[in-house]
């Protein structure tokens, strides 16, 4: 048996957990720096077994490459996270070596939720993950914000675990088991689904939703986005949405990739509202934070849309899309993280203007991330849509891409509306000027990774149609 | 003859430009050291694309200069470039107008002169990538790619509205091209290749060749632009710097153009004949109603503007009459169009540098004030109005005996254009330039310096030389064009 990654990030989270109280001064930096060695150490067992496939623990969790790439995925987006936690200052309350811990907590969730095998496993490491989150949101204790956004997301997020449990009690109920595989091979015997499996599906559905901030289940998102400290935010827009998509892929493919056209329409319902939702939800912001909440719910709709066929070549299209928004998402809240006027963030749109004169290759690097959200050739975010819109239009449904296409021009408005308030508005106060140079460094290769995709994207097409082949190898 | 990867380097050598005025320094008075690497990198593109009609085999219909490189590892999907006959004038077009800018730029002050320049520049690189990709998904990425540095053009150096403008230009650019992203995209998948020359071959159901056409028709229209789609066009003109109005009306425009011929004629035959009469609608509408509406104009760069959708409304209605003098026409017509609305642009810049308003009320005798300017300034006047020697002339005269072998009706009617043209630009030239000197006027007499004799002159050259000779540029279109035109029955009403 393989040594599973998880176990190495868990041991060593105890091992940090149990040396935190000992270290004096700066104890959240020691901490943090070790979080993230032990971030690449179990990257480095991922990497290693990366092509294996297992059943373990019964069948409770499964290795296959799928999963690895996305436990890489979130581990890398996550370690970016945490560098950004050491290298910027902020709010007295987050320097507690707590906040990595938590965040290590919250990635052994994430870790086997993409590897569950089984509903109750998958169930019981959502669980996980989504207490961590709901304690790194409400982090700044004496913000009121921060306190009100954590209630919001554990109310919300309760409700989804309800939503979850009452789903997976129905399907135990009908096959008999929790299994993935046999959930799948009741589905194959059965002559006609039954429709009380289906509406099962639906609850489960619902609640990961409402995880992954697909409209109509997206109310939570601009709030917690806001009221969360930005590091937070930048943590839950990334990693957790790399997670729950993984879930969500792994479910629908394999266990009910018999039952694909009843899910099929409701995904396409979630995509359009998402899509709409987003574009027009956001033109009317002006805190930034709030701005990429809706930004978010626009991709996750665009993302979704790739899953309708059900097809290898959409779930190579989503993992490169995922990877796209990714650093896109950090690029935007690293700066987000930097943008401070006397020493206090501010993270509203009107604090963007002006920026060019202050800051020029700050505003160019950020202009460059802000156009490939919008989805401008020949930036990344376009080779991102272009796959999806590709697979979407190869399983014939027009109407999504026309509508697809068309949001996404009301996208871009928000996302040009930055980029006007970085250049053509006169600066009303300047910003801090930046003197983090690990931060510029970073926006700089965030830019020129988006700025220079279109040169190489066989590289992630090639990643990418691996790891679907892997999922698909299931069936 | 030695065989040069021409368009790669024609692509990449303002890229390398473009790095070297990003680098230069930036506390340097008046930008000398941006402005000089501008005028190299602009200088040594225009000459190298010369090569392109000198090596050109004229017998030849299919691609030349095909580069191609591996992009997706897959075999129908390359990033190709090439040329023929009907992309090659653009070429040329495009790297001599970017020069001309670069030239009137030079003795000006802006803010952020090099962020200026290094637009232009960029904007060259993809200008010359739209017009030479021949695989559908490399057209797509320049073609929009464009948006970026027009933006920031008009944004960031336009006048007092120019944050609406550019708002304007890119959501109304932007909505049409990505349903034509659709279509590319439903051609990648019915036929398995995105290469131009080779989707040449397929034929489609017309009910498949109408969406499509639609699909197209949404971006390219709006890009022409055509009348009712052309809003965009007159606030961004007015709005954009001097430049940056030259560029959109002497390239961007076209592209609207080069797309109708190069993808509706070509791909979607049924479908262009299907929708000839709506086409011939449009355009005769945007003739005449554009052209009223240029004559009330109290802005000389609206008047402009909209003269310039008149102008394109002869481009459509040759492009789509689909004959060998329509598309000859419209070629000529599309040209001509870039060399003298670029032309009046420059004139109209320099007017505004030296008197800050481009008010038609406020001036009168101007001739007395700027005398070379209101030689130039008639030359080009005669062009845009059609004047027999000119390069206008040439267009519109082609476009109307090929539309009059289609349709009397609609010959006759868009025949007025000639007129009304001329109506509003000799009204133009008298109000500003003739009469007795307007009391605003100081009484200074100013001088073009000499990079705006430059460029006048060098537009004039242009304007004559393919208004006596049109067969420099037809020469090399015919060929291209003779498959399409084979295409399309001889009467199609």
């Amino acid at each position: 048996m393989i040594i599973l990654p998880e176990i190495i990030l868990s041991l060593g989270f105890l091992f940090l957990l149990c040396i935190s109280p000992f270290i004096k001064a700066d104890s959240h930096k020691y901490i943090g720096y070790l979080s993230l060695l032990l971030i690449f150490l179990t990257q480095f067992s991922i990497v290693k077994d990366i092509f294996i496939f297992e059943e373990v623990f019964e069948g409770f969790f499964i290795i296959d490459s799928f999963g690895s790439f996305l436990k890489l995925i979130i581990l890398i987006s996550a370690g970016l996270v945490l560098f950004f936690y050491l290298i910027v200052k902020h709010d007295k309350s987050l320097n507690r070596p707590e906040f990595s811990l938590v965040v290590l907590v919250s990635l052994i969730g994430m870790m086997f939720m993409v590897s569950a095998n089984n509903l109750l496993s998958l169930f019981v490491s959502i669980e996980l993950q989504s207490l961590a989150l709901y304690i790194l949101v409400s982090f700044s204790k004496e913000d009121l914000n921060s306190s009100e956004a954590g209630v919001k997301y554990f109310v919300v997020g309760s409700l989804s675990t309800c939503i979850f449990l009452f789903g997976s009690s129905l399907i135990y109920g009908l096959v008999g088991s929790t299994d993935f595989s046999s959930i799948s091979n009741y589905m194959t015997d059965q002559p006609d689904i039954p429709m009380i499996l289906i509406i099962g599906l639906i609850f489960i559905l619902v609640s990961i939703s409402l995880k992954i901030s697909a409209a109509p289940f997206h109310m939570w998102t601009p709030d917690v986005y806001q009221g969360a400290p930005t590091i937070v935010t930048a943590f839950i827009s990334t990693a957790p949405k790399v997670a729950v998509f993984g879930v969500l892929i792994r479910l629908l493919v394999f266990p009910f990739g018999e039952i694909i056209v009843d899910w099929g329409k409701l995904v396409i319902i979630l995509s359009i509202t998402s899509m709409i939702i987003g574009s027009l939800g956001a033109i009317m912001q002006s805190d930034i934070k709030r701005l990429m909440a809706y930004s978010t719910i626009n991709h996750i709709g665009f993302m979704l849309m790739g899953l309708v066929p059900g097809t290898e070549e959409g779930i190579t299209a989503i993992s490169i899309y995922l990877i796209f928004y990714l650093t896109m998402n950090l690029g935007v809240f690293l700066f987000i993280l930097n943008m401070q006027r006397d020493q206090i963030n501010v993270t509203t749109i009107k604090d963007l203007s002006g920026l060019y004169k202050t800051e020029p290759v700050m505003a160019g690097c950020l202009a460059i991330i802000l156009f490939s959200m919008a989805g401008i050739p020949p930036l990344a975010g376009f080779v991102g849509k272009l796959l999806i819109l590709n697979v979407v239009v190869d399983g014939n449904l027009f109407f999504l891409a026309i509508i697809a296409v068309l949001t996404s021009v009301i996208a871009a408005f928000y996302y040009i509306r930055m980029v006007k308030s970085i250049f053509f508005d006169d600066p009303t106060e300047e910003l801090d000027i930046l003197t983090n140079n690990q931060s510029k460094l970073l926006m700089i290769l965030f830019s020129f990774f988006n700025l220079t995709v279109i040169l190489y994207p066989q590289f992630f097409l090639n990643l990418s149609a691996s790891i679907a082949l892997s999922l698909f190898a299931l069936k | 003859m030695i065989n040069l990867p021409i368009l790669p380097i024609l692509i990449c050598l303002p890229l390398i430009g473009l790095l070297f005025i990003l680098l230069s320094s930036e506390n340097d008075e008046n930008s000398i050291q941006s402005k000089k690497s501008a005028i190299w990198t602009s200088v040594s593109n225009f000459l190298l694309s010369l090569y392109l009609p000198l090596n050109f085999n004229k017998e030849i219909p299919h691609f030349q200069f095909v580069n191609s490189f591996n992009w997706f590892n897959s075999d129908n999907l390359k990033f190709t470039l090439g040329v023929d006959g009907i992309s090659m004038p653009f070429i040329v077009l495009s790297t001599f107008l970017i020069l001309l800018c670069v030239i009137y730029i030079y003795p000006q002050k802006k803010k952020n002169m090099r962020m200026y320049l290094a637009s232009f520049i960029l904007l060259e690189s993809f200008l010359v990538g739209t017009f030479s990709a021949i695989d559908l998904f490399s057209f797509y990425i320049f073609f929009e790619s464009i948006l970026i540095p027009m933006y920031l053009i008009i944004g960031f150096w336009g006048g007092d509205r120019r944050v609406y403008s550019a708002y304007k230009f890119f959501l109304y650019t932007l909505i049409g091209s990505v349903l034509m992203l659709i279509a590319i995209i439903f051609l990648y998948q019915e036929f398995g290749t995105t290469s131009i020359a080779r989707l040449l071959d397929y034929t489609l159901p017309f009910y498949i060749q109408v969406w499509l056409w639609l699909a197209f028709f949404a971006s390219f229209a709006v890009k022409i632009p055509m009348w009712p789609f052309h809003t965009w066009l007159p606030d961004a003109h007015v709005e954009a710097p001097t430049e940056g109005s030259v560029i959109l009306a002497g390239i961007l425009l076209k592209l609207g153009g080069y797309g109708f011929i190069r993808f509706n004629l070509s791909f979607l035959p049924d479908a262009s004949i299907f929708f000839t009469p709506f086409i011939y609608f449009l355009s005769v509408i945007a003739i005449i109603y554009t052209s009223f509406i240029a004559i009330v104009q109290e802005d000389m760069k609206k008047l402009i503007a909209y003269s310039s959708v008149a102008h394109m409304g002869f481009v459509t209605l040759g492009i789509f009459s689909a004959n060998m003098q329509g598309l000859h026409g419209a070629i000529v017509q599309m040209i001509s169009h870039g060399i003298i609305s670029a032309a009046l642009f420059f004139c109209i810049g320099s007017i505004y540098n030296r008197y800050k308003t481009k008010e038609i009320n406020y001036f009168g005798g101007l001739s007395q004030k700027i005398p070379k300017m209101s030689v130039f300034f008639l030359i080009f006047t005669l062009g845009a109005i059609g004047f027999p020697g000119s390069s206008g002339f040439i267009g519109e005269f082609l476009t109307l005996v090929s539309v009059y072998s289609r349709s009397t009706l609609v010959a006759f009617i868009s025949s007025f254009g000639v007129i009304l043209a001329a109506t509003y630009m000799l009204l133009l030239y008298k109000k500003v330039f003739l009469g007795p000197i307007n009391s605003n006027l100081d009484n200074k007499v100013n001088q073009l310096h000499v990079y705006e004799t430059i460029t006048f002159l060098a537009l004039s050259i242009m304007i004559l030389i393919i208004g006596i000779k049109p067969n420099l540029i037809l020469s090399y279109t015919t060929s291209s064009l003779d498959r399409i035109v084979s295409l399309y029955p001889i009467t199609i009403f």
